[in-house]
């Protein structure tokens, strides 16, 4: 009790050394959020100039945080010897425990009030609001703010701290920059599993941060606490870019998986009857292009045909990671790397398969409806390897052993409808979604806010009702296995949507609903979320690469 | 009430204190004096559990200075003239902050000091003068009736005023309190310390009773019966080592002892230079002690 007492004492005292660094900090929280509602709001004149203050507004929110929580911790600093409560019988831990409560209440309060109210005023109710802010508030709490108060108990006063910290900045800035050109990335990033590697190093953090108050308040060891916090940078760096292998991380998702055996029936196997794939037009063998899984050589990228089965209706099934191995007929290890982003989705019951080709930097989308009838749950479609154009011709004429292990996920969702113009409502998995006419006359925007994670994937389209007529469907995937919505930045709401075209404004194309149909039509959007992740081996015991280089359309002409 | 034991204090390669060793009996004014650089701010800080020591121990109230606890700081009153304290708060504030720590704060005594060191209550503690810092850092030691009063260079940069006004409140108050008080000035605590330890480049030189330091030392001024002969015939090294500052003017040969007895004299200054005329030995001021025994031994004429 009389400890309580104490904290609530030494809190006091800050607050009233600091109240208007507090209302400064709590004023730029709340413009922050009255900018970020504005552009939910705004046209597409006024979107460019909120953008830029909200491009100013989200690093200034930041730093005043920081500067707040190091202010507060400096009043009583724990380094140096002159310092006044030093010699007072002041409880270490009530101090401690002082500048945790002025972080929670007088830092992480006006955030948390100014996203609770920010999607209050989007009209979600007041449980969610809450749920995001306090969600978003402790993601904060771990990546940012515990981290300043422990990085402040380092430093004597806020001198040391700038000093400390842009040093701190230049080495995680050269530490990425040399991460980025060695190619030693995360495996996790650009997955849908990079929410465990933020969370591992929040959690590692956070630890950190607790270890670091333990020697500074009890035991004061300044040089050894800043030591230990170095390494803490260190080993978050390391945890999130070397340390996680993608083994492990993806066992760990599979037992989060929503709906487990949703899959089970899924099976990939060699289809070598489906013939040489045809690369869509615009691409030919001569293409050079970056991704990020490096700079793939069309030439000597070869396209594996594959059967897939047990695919369920409207299901897509996204290979999170494929690993590509090929051996010699003796077993020994030629070449071993990652194959292309296998994106496959099914259409309807028998309708068109889709599957992507590439990685990010350079994805194609190819529909299969002209290679293969479909039966239930069949797909055939092409898994293409990019190999090393110095490898390849050592490879391409040789019988090879090729193992593919594939990380998949699939996911499911289901169908919803909103009025192509001014609808406004909310939809299952989607949250709250708008529809308008953009300022050109030409999109639909369709844009939705949640504060839940939102959907992986999506489809969409411009049905006209009456007619049941249809533009073509867009479809977009960006997924994100985060069992909460990880976003630090800017608030805790997502927000996603896309333009549906309905008119071309040269007049070259033609839509079969068109600008005179909206008042008519609705948009159907299809939303994915996963249902199981899941591993699957594809083995090839013997195949020879040549067979597998692919077919230019410009060939095709050629030949006739 | 202190004992401090083979203390040492290591600051990177240099020794701050060495080998210190002293005792501050219970009810005494210790005074632990040296020059600038002495080693006993550090000497205090470790005392406080502000800085660790390297080797050796200290303990304060019966406790080991490393593991003083909030319960002997309740008992311990510290005024530095180097400490940091919120500049932005007025000494109202202030006071009302530390009363919570202390069980045993004494809100008449408080009022008492302030209205005896004329403290301006509402001001900020950033604009007070060096000197209301101090009485302030003074009315803030007081009032919980502290067992031990730690006082770093108190005086330091106070005007005569000041310091009497300073001098006055902690004498009033001080009772059965034990005083540690250093200081770079002997004469600074004349009135005040009852013992004194004299420290120079973290070593500790003497300590004893004030009675007795100032009952050693004289200035003595010895007319000499040369018979013609040349005085520095007559007074040649080497002299003893209690001697310091030697010099002879004329036939007059001055010195300082620090080891001084009225009752023999006579009969040493006989066996060390031969006739005497006249021999005048004059009680000398702290601060002229000081000044002597730094001079000494920063000539490495002390032992």
């Amino acid at each position: 009790m009389k400890s309580i007492k104490m904290v609530w004492h030494i809190f006091k005292k800050d607050v009233r050394l600091l109240w208007p660094f507090v209302l400064g900090a709590a004023g730029i929280q709340f413009a922050h959020a009255a900018v970020r509602y504005a552009l939910d709001q705004a046209g597409a004149a006024e979107a460019q100039t909120l953008s830029m203050l909200l491009q100013v507004l989200t690093p200034v929110s930041q730093l005043a945080a920081a500067f707040l929580i190091a202010t507060a911790v400096h009043q009583d600093a724990v380094p140096g010897v002159r310092q006044d409560w030093l010699v007072r019988p002041v409880r270490r831990k009530d101090l401690l425990f002082a500048k945790v409560l002025f972080l929670l209440v007088m830092v992480h309060g006006p955030i948390l009030l100014a996203d609770m109210f920010e999607a209050m005023a989007h009209g979600f109710p007041l449980g969610q609001a809450l749920a995001s802010a306090i969600t978003r508030s402790l993601l904060l709490l771990g990546f940012l703010t515990l981290p300043a108060l422990a990085f402040a108990s380092l430093t004597r006063n806020m001198t040391e701290a700038l000093i400390g910290g842009v040093i701190l900045f230049f080495i995680i800035s050269s530490a990425f920059q040399l991460i980025v050109r060695s190619g030693h990335q995360s495996p996790l990033l650009q997955t849908g599993l990079g929410w465990m590697g933020g969370l591992s190093v929040a959690s590692l953090l956070f630890l950190g941060a607790a270890v670091i108050f333990t020697m500074q308040y009890f035991r004061r060891k300044t040089t050894f606490s800043r030591w230990l916090g170095a390494g803490v940078v260190c080993l978050g760096f390391l945890t999130y870019n070397l340390l996680w292998q993608w083994q492990v991380a993806f066992a760990l998702q599979e037992r989060l998986s929503p709906a487990p055996g949703a899959g089970r029936s899924i099976l990939a196997v060699y289809a070598p009857t489906l013939g040489k794939f045809w690369l869509p037009e615009g691409v030919n063998r001569n293409n050079v292009t970056k991704t990020n899984a490096g700079t793939r050589y069309e030439a000597s990228t070869v396209y594996v045909p594959v059967h897939l089965t047990g695919l369920p209706d409207d299901g897509v099934l996204n290979a999170d990671r494929s690993q590509v191995r090929l051996l010699a007929l003796d077993g020994k290890l030629l070449y071993q790397g990652p194959g292309d982003n296998l994106l496959v989705r099914k259409q309807g019951h028998q309708g068109p398969i889709f599957f992507t080709i590439g990685s990010f930097g350079f994805v194609r989308g190819i529909k299969t409806n002209d290679l293969s009838v479909p039966q239930d749950g069949e797909a055939w479609i092409y898994h293409g390897i990019p190999l090393p154009r110095d490898l390849y011709p050592h490879l391409r004429n040789q019988p090879l052993r090729l193992e593919i292990d594939y990380s998949f996920t699939l996911l499911q969702g289901g169908t919803s409808y909103i009025p192509a113009l001014d609808g406004k409502q909310v939809l299952p998995g989607l949250g709250r979604c708008t529809t308008k006419m953009d300022d050109d006359g030409d999109d639909i925007d369709f844009h939705c806010m949640k504060t839940l994670p939102p959907p992986s994937c999506a489809s969409l389209f411009l049905e006209h009702v009456p007619s049941g007529r249809r533009n073509p469907a867009v479809f977009g995937c960006q997924p994100d296995y985060a069992p909460f919505l990880d976003q630090l930045v800017p608030d805790g709401i997502a927000r996603f949507g896309v333009g549906l075209r309905f008119h071309d404004l040269y007049g070259l194309a033609k839509f079969p609903v068109e600008a005179g149909d909206l008042p008519q039509s609705r948009v159907v959007v299809r939303a994915y979320q996963p249902q199981e992740h899941f591993t699957r081996q594809l083995v090839i015991p013997q195949i020879r690469l040549s067979d597998w280089e692919s077919v230019e359309h410009t060939q095709l002409a050629q030949n006739h | 009430m202190i004992e401090v034991d083979k203390l040492w204090k290591k600051f990177g390669r240099t020794d701050a204190v060495q080998d210190l060793s002293f005792a501050v009996p219970e009810g005494s004014a210790f005074a632990l004096i040296g020059a600038n650089g002495a080693g006993k701010t550090t000497t205090i800080k470790v005392l406080m559990n502000i800085l660790e020591p390297t080797r050796g121990t200290a303990s304060v109230l019966g406790v080991d200075s490393r593991k003083i606890s909030p319960r002997e700081l309740a008992q311990i009153g510290y005024v530095s003239e180097n400490q940091d304290m919120p500049e932005k708060l007025t000494v109202a504030q202030f006071l009302a902050y530390l009363r919570p720590f202390y069980p045993n704060w004494d809100i008449e005594l408080e009022k008492s000091l302030l209205r005896q060191l004329r403290l301006p209550l509402d001001r900020k503690i950033g604009d007070l003068s060096h000197g209301m810092r101090m009485k302030m850092s003074l009315a803030c030691a007081l009032p919980f009736r502290p067992k031990l009063l730690v006082l770093d260079e108190p005086f330091s940069g106070l005007d005569p005023l000041v310091r009497d006004e300073f001098m006055e409140g902690l004498l009033q108050q001080a009772g059965e309190m034990t005083i540690l008080i250093s200081s770079h000035e002997l004469g600074e605590i004349d009135g005040v310390a009852t013992h004194v330890a004299f420290l120079d480049e973290g070593k500790l030189l003497f300590q004893e009773s004030m009675s007795d330091l100032v009952g050693r030392f004289r200035e003595v001024h010895v007319t000499l019966d040369h018979n013609g002969k040349p005085t520095k015939e007559i007074v040649a090294p080497p002299f003893p080592k209690c001697w310091l500052g030697i010099r002879t003017v004329g036939n007059v040969l001055s010195f300082v002892d620090t080891q001084f007895s009225e009752s023999d004299v006579n009969e040493r200054l006989r066996s060390l230079v031969g006739h005497v005329k006249t021999v005048d030995a004059q009680p000398m001021a702290l601060r002229t002690i000081f000044t002597t025994l730094a001079r000494a031994s920063r000539e490495g004429a002390l032992q």
